[in-house]
């Protein structure tokens, strides 16, 4: 069944989507906000509302700096549907849902996607043992349960794994040891955008003063070249090598690997949109203009969804986003050109140090890939380096033609695990650029649906 | 196998798509020592070849195919070895099942059609005898029909094994190879791609739904629409089901794979967009078919589907595919199966080798003349 | 070992784990629940391959676990319920080709 039709509807309640939905509805548009989480906040602010008080104060300023954003969307007067999931998008903007155990299709005029970021696969040996987990992983358990793991061992680089790893110090959670992946390659490619940085003072500083206290509170060991770990059931053992030539095995039953975020391009993909390599960041990301319109001009990208840059861009990108669509619809509620310049001004001065980050912590390229043959590539399907390797051999003409070889891609995720993996492992053997080898046709619906819910489709919707 | 004397020819066959008619083709060419040069725009089996149901199937046919679909089941019966494959042929049963009233009519009416005509592969089974081989089968099931000794295939499995083969006995297959014009030259063909021109003493057609198109540069205008028939993967259950199982008057297909996963389909229509190789899936037409299947396994509500494709197919006018010689000397079609060619694909291939090697093919093909569809010439040319 | 860090909320809710009873509170994801009581093997992929919860945020897929009777549910995102009923998730097909298992 259709529901009513909305002018906008925004899919994702992070910063982004927050503040494109209530933007949109001030200007008085209808407003329809989907997110398949309980409580808005995305990950970056989980479980705000909830972490009010001092005993979180580990969770740092930078987490409770989303507390003013939240709070404003108690004036929200848009419809919001939480735990409502997203599963297509047709090519004439109506979104197919799930809600409650029953389907729907939402017609919307124009749709803002802010999906967000997930994280980028570290396939180091042993990444699949039960004690494993992203960076991110850990995080949300502290945010939202205030539940960690001691003697953990973090792994990669970037700034949530400082972050994350100075938030489990500060909370009181003994840290094993902080292994940082990042090689000196990256600091001579970043340093030409160092003097950009500087526009950013507060960011770098956070990021200096998270450095200082792993360095103080833990065990922080730079240029690792190899990881592994080692267990029979679970994790209880990480070896590592380093590029000066240490090494050492490190007992510990949790690891947690980050080595940056990816957009989450598998709706926007399977929508249709236009996607580029981005060589930078080592990933896809769609293809927007200024103000986050998509390739198709009724769909807008707001956020990490479009390319990474943080959740102070995100909130930014979601009001322009939100105003470039009211400018379409309702132009009398538009913001004047003076604002939107000043809009333009802040997102490149929050972007300023991106180009520096972005460089230092490009994830390298012995994490980015599997070294042992036995090690499990696409998670899903179980599917090793060697099995891969093997279907290689039979000169594949790309990810897609992979998937029917051996089963990479074909699993519940749509290549969210591997896709990167594998298209990197083609391209090596084809010796072709990351953008000519392409990537997994990402399908509906983009997250699993029963057949009772799917079949329920054209049934009554309880709202 | 007695040797067949090689028409005396310098230029090669050129087959035009790579699908399970293009390859299955090249098979049999390649087999009896002609030169074939396979044109394919995309890869092995990238589209309806390698994406449909994987129905291994006489149930169901319209009676004017039956004698093909019979000729092909003897190639399916022996495919392993034919292709130096294992496990290709999944072979159990199909069984057709009247879930209702009008099911039941649509039964009763083609059981007395294929018994007029001869054919004494489709019988019936009643309630019970459907319970006792499907248990988790709907309990309101009247019954069904029944061939035993069909089943299913992996389509994309067995197009590779074709093209494999083919290439194994000698054919060039040259991928990613677009074809933009045919001119007939004397005695020859001249055929524009994008990688340059390439003489041919025989063309066959096996462009699926981009047939028409190839058909009309040689001056056959056929008729031709795409769609997108639609077909679903789910997660993996404990294994219940080794028949393949369709509906009376419904449009259903539905098999469990042998890693648990059940395929959905039966022929709901996404749209195309052959230009880009684009399919376009709606979300109601999903909904159809797995609604269908939920009919028939309730017990199978809280599975969920993973993912949902759709193939880009070419139906012609009357669902009946086009196999036959063109207008001009030495062009021969084999497209427009209209969602039901994977299964005639050995014969077929078979067939068109025969056309191509001016023998009379096994099977009557008259059913399926390109030249139905063309008006019947003027007094004045003869 | 997960430990919780803050004086925890109320937990009134119970569920139960193959044979354990686990305490949680009324917005614990089952994922959550699960880690800190200690458990950390939800599923087989195959019998030698365990995995648990990877990313927390619902893409990985690690952390499918059978709930009342419903199978393949992401942890991470299923909120706990008073007198949930979770089990492992173990692969419905032997691993050996051909071979059929028991449901």
């Amino acid at each position: 069944m259709t529901i009513k039709q909305y002018q906008v509807a925004v899919i994702g309640a992070g910063p982004a989507g927050l503040r494109a939905a209530i933007t949109a509805a001030k200007a008085g548009l209808t407003t329809l906000l989907i997110d398949d989480q309980p409580a808005i906040g995305g990950q970056v602010y989980r479980n705000l509302a909830q972490n009010k008080d001092a005993a979180a104060a580990y969770l740092g300023s930078g987490y409770f700096a989303g507390t003013k954003l939240l709070a404003t969307f108690s004036q929200f007067d848009g419809v919001y549907w939480p735990q409502t999931t997203v599963w297509q998008i047709t090519n004439d903007h109506q979104i197919a849902i799930t809600r409650s155990g029953r389907a729907a299709l939402v017609d919307a005029d124009h749709i803002v996607i802010a999906t967000g970021a997930i994280e980028r696969s570290m396939p180091v040996s042993g990444w699949t043992l039960p004690g494993v987990m992203t960076v991110g992983g850990a995080q949300t358990l502290l945010k939202q349960t205030a539940v960690g793991a001691e003697h953990a061992v973090f792994v990669g680089n970037g700034p949530l794994l400082y972050l994350t790893a100075a938030q489990y110090i500060r909370a009181g959670l003994p840290v094993r040891a902080v292994l940082d992946t990042t090689g000196p390659k990256a600091w001579r490619a970043a340093a030409a955008h160092a003097a950009l940085a500087l526009f950013q003072p507060a960011m770098l500083a956070k990021g200096l003063s998270w450095l200082s206290t792993i360095r103080r509170h833990t065990r922080y060991v730079t240029g690792v070249t190899a990881v592994q770990i080692s267990g029979d059931d679970a994790a209880t053992a990480l070896s590592y090598e380093t590029a000066g030539g240490q090494s050492e095995t490190i007992d510990t039953a949790h690891v947690f690997l980050h080595h940056g975020v990816i957009p989450n391009i598998n709706l926007t993909m399977a929508t249709g949109l236009d996607h580029v390599w981005d060589r930078v960041n080592h990933c896809w990301r769609p293809v927007v203009d200024q103000t986050g319109q998509s390739s198709n001009p009724a769909i807008y990208i707001a956020g990490d969804g479009g390319g990474i840059a943080g959740a102070a861009m995100a909130a930014l990108s979601g009001a322009i986003a939100a105003d470039a669509i009211i400018r379409r619809v309702k132009p009398a509620a538009a913001k004047p050109l003076a604002t939107r310049l000043g809009q333009r001004f802040l997102l490149w001065q929050r972007g300023a140090a991106r180009p520096f980050l972005d460089r230092l912590y490009h994830p390298d390229a012995a994490f980015r890939l599997p070294l042992s043959d036995d090690t499990i590539v696409c998670r899903c399907e179980s599917v090793t380096k060697a099995d891969i390797a093997a279907a290689l051999g039979d000169a594949v003409a790309g990810p897609n033609q992979l998937k029917a070889f051996c089963r990479a891609g074909m699993g519940r995720c749509q290549g969210r695990s591997c896709g990167l993996i594998v298209q990197e492992m083609i391209a090596n053997d084809r010796q072709q650029t990351m953008a000519d080898t392409g990537y997994y046709r990402v399908r509906p619906p983009v997250k699993p649906v029963t057949l009772a819910e799917l079949a329920s489709l054209d049934g009554p919707w309880p709202g | 196998m007695a040797r067949i004397s090689k028409p005396t020819t310098a230029r090669p066959v050129v087959i035009i798509g790579a699908g399970i008619q293009g390859c299955a083709t090249a098979f049999f060419l390649s087999r009896r020592g002609l030169p074939v040069i396979v044109l394919e725009k995309d890869h092995v089996a990238r589209h309806a070849s390698g994406v449909n149901a994987g129905g291994v199937r006489r149930l169901g046919r319209d009676i004017v195919e039956v004698p093909l679909s019979l000729a092909a089941m003897d190639w399916w019966t022996q495919i392993d070895d034919l292709l130096d494959i294992k496990n290709g042929f999944h072979r159990h049963s199909y069984v057709k099942l009247a879930l209702d009233d009008k099911g039941l009519t649509i039964a009763t009416d083609r059981l007395a059609a294929m018994q007029a005509a001869g054919f004494t592969h489709e019988v019936w089974i009643d309630r019970d005898e459907l319970q006792a081989r499907i248990p988790d089968v709907v309990k309101t099931a009247h019954g069904g029909i029944l061939v035993d000794g069909d089943g299913w295939a992996i389509p994309w499995h067995i197009t590779r094994a074709f093209h494999d083969r083919a290439v194994a006995l000698g054919a060039d297959f040259r991928m990613p190879v677009a074809v933009h014009g045919l001119r007939r030259i004397a005695d020859h063909w001249q055929v524009d791609t994008d990688s340059g021109m390439i003489e041919a003493d025989y063309l066959v057609n096996c462009a699926g739904a981009w047939g028409a198109r190839i058909a009309a540069m040689a001056g056959d205008d056929l008729p031709l629409e795409a769609h997108a028939p639609m077909l679903v993967v789910t997660d993996r259950q404990p294994h219940f089901l080794d028949a393949v199982i369709g509906i009376m008057g419904a449009t259903l297909s539905f098999k469990q794979l042998d890693n648990g996963a059940m395929v959905i389909g039966g022929g709901v229509r996404g749209r195309a967009k052959p230009a880009t190789n684009g399919t376009i899936l709606p979300p109601a037409g999903l909904a159809e078919f797995t609604a269908t299947a939920l009919r028939v396994f309730p017990h199978l509500a809280d599975i969920a589907v993973l993912r949902a494709w759709g193939g880009i197919e070419g139906y012609t006018p009357d669902h009946l595919p086009i196999i036959g010689r063109g207008s001009q000397p030495g062009i021969i079609h084999g497209f427009g199966f209209s969602a039901h060619g994977f299964q005639l694909g050995p014969a077929v291939g078979e067939a068109l080798a025969d056309l191509v090697m001016a023998r009379q093919p096994r099977v009557n093909l008259d059913a399926f003349a390109p030249q139905r569809f063309t008006p019947a010439p003027s007094k004045d040319l003869f | 070992m997960f430990r919780p860090i803050a004086k925890q909320p109320d937990q009134p809710i119970k569920i139960q784990f193959e044979s354990q009873t686990i305490e949680a509170s009324s917005d614990d994801t089952v994922a959550a629940a699960l880690l800190r009581a200690g458990i950390l093997q939800f599923r087989y992929a195959t019998a030698q391959d365990p995995r648990g919860p990877f990313c927390m945020m619902g893409t990985c897929f690690d952390c499918l676990v059978e709930i009342d009777g419903k199978p393949n549910r992401q942890a991470c995102q299923t909120i706990v319920r008073n007198g949930m009923l979770v089990r492992r998730q173990r692969a419905p097909i032997a691993e050996t080709p051909g071979e059929r298992s028991k449901p």
